[in-house]
């Protein structure tokens, strides 16, 4: 059964899952669990067809809360889902059209408000790994979520950061440092509604944040037209990374969104982050002693350099209308 | 052994206009909500296939 332990000098939750040691590995195309199966079938999705499933993972990282076995020392925990992009098993998010990435925009806002309404979810994790370096099991196009009993850290972090700021200065840390950036040296595009960059301070060699222009918490609370925007940002980001590499580059894709645990977070600021673990075409960043030993990131190139690579990646589409399938 | 078929155990979001719930301190948006089938695999775990209005379409042709 999934398990969470605190470390206590960490200040950090570590979840266990010895079932995951012994999930789907690198299955061939024929027996992958993420394709249609057809009723009956035995993939995961045993539909005739489908623009985009989310299920129960069936190797979830955490669990149902173990406290009726008399466990109380954690907090419960939630569930773990798989959503699925498209059919096609040889896709990536790049290669989708802009209307399926504007569904999934539409079934991550759904997720997000439907697991956060349960009493136990403090946070709703929406994320994609991206290509076997970063580790995926399964090379079918899709995310996954997790519904954490508790704020994890790294947006735990920002958050607690952008109350100082609001303590100091009154604004919005996110807002201003979307204000610092637009128009600056690390700018990839502008819509007027989305927002790209590679922020000042990356730890990844390609790094890339997203914002909405406007101060929303979450994607729940973007209205129609910036759904779309954020949608063709995403295909663009993702398209300049394929087109500077020339492969179909693999990435951590990470949504910080607000808090579902009840409190108010005004100074939450929907966005997504884009870790890259590449360096060059032929080389990788690694997480080594002083990452991981000292919590300290080496970054090998310059921010404002990879932007400008990233923007001449995006061609002449970078600074005009939005990306279109 | 074939697993059996899972029909939508019901279809919720009607696709069309509707009210999206805010955080606290913003105002609702409108937003165009998918079609959102639910179904349970045989172990019990719940599937949700999301339709667009034009894939629900292009299906049901």
């Amino acid at each position: 059964m999934p398990e969470l332990r605190f470390n206590q000098l960490r200040d950090e939750w570590v979840a266990y899952s010895t079932v995951r040691n012994d999930r789907t590995f690198l299955p061939s195309g024929d027996s992958c669990p993420l394709c249609p199966s057809g009723p009956g079938g035995k993939s995961e999705v045993p539909l005739d067809d489908f623009e985009v499933v989310v299920f129960e993972n069936r190797f979830p990282a955490l669990g149902p809360d173990p406290d009726e076995h008399g466990r109380p020392l954690r907090p419960p925990s939630s569930g773990c889902e798989v959503v699925v992009y498209t059919p096609d098993h040889h896709a990536s998010l790049a290669d989708l059209p802009l209307e399926r990435v504007r569904l999934l925009v539409d079934v991550w806002a759904d997720r997000y408000l439907e697991l956060g309404r349960r009493p136990e979810v403090a946070y709703v994790y929406e994320f994609e790994n991206k290509g076997e370096v970063i580790g995926v099991t399964l090379h079918h196009p899709h995310g996954q979520i997790y519904a954490l009993p508790f704020v994890p850290p790294v947006p735990a972090t920002e958050l607690a950061q952008a109350a100082n700021y609001r303590q100091a200065t009154g604004g919005c840390l996110h807002c201003d440092l979307l204000i610092h950036e637009r128009g600056g040296r690390r700018l990839l595009f502008d819509t007027g509604s989305m927002a790209a960059f590679v922020p000042e301070a990356a730890r990844w060699p390609y790094e890339v944040h997203l914002y909405p222009a406007r101060h929303r918490t979450s994607l729940a609370a973007l209205d129609g037209a910036e759904r779309e925007e954020l949608a063709a940002a995403l295909l663009r980001v993702a398209r300049a990374y394929d087109r500077h590499f020339g492969f179909s580059t693999p990435y951590v894709m990470a949504i910080h969104q607000a808090p579902t645990d009840g409190a108010a977070w005004p100074d939450a600021h929907l966005h997504v982050e884009f870790y890259p673990p590449h360096r060059r075409p032929d080389r990788l960043k690694y997480l080594a002693g002083v990452e991981l030993g000292a919590g300290t990131f080496v970054n090998d190139t310059v921010p404002e350099q990879t932007a400008a690579e990233l923007r001449d990646a995006l061609g002449a589409e970078a600074m005009d209308s939005p990306a279109r399938g | 052994m074939k697993m059996p078929a899972p029909e939508p155990v019901r279809v919720t979001q009607a696709q069309g206009e509707a009210e999206t719930e805010a955080p606290p301190g913003e105002a609702p948006t409108p937003q165009t909500v998918p079609e959102r089938e639910e179904h349970e695999l045989p172990d019990g775990r719940y599937l949700l296939a999301y339709w667009s209005r034009r894939g629900r379409q292009d299906q049901d042709r």
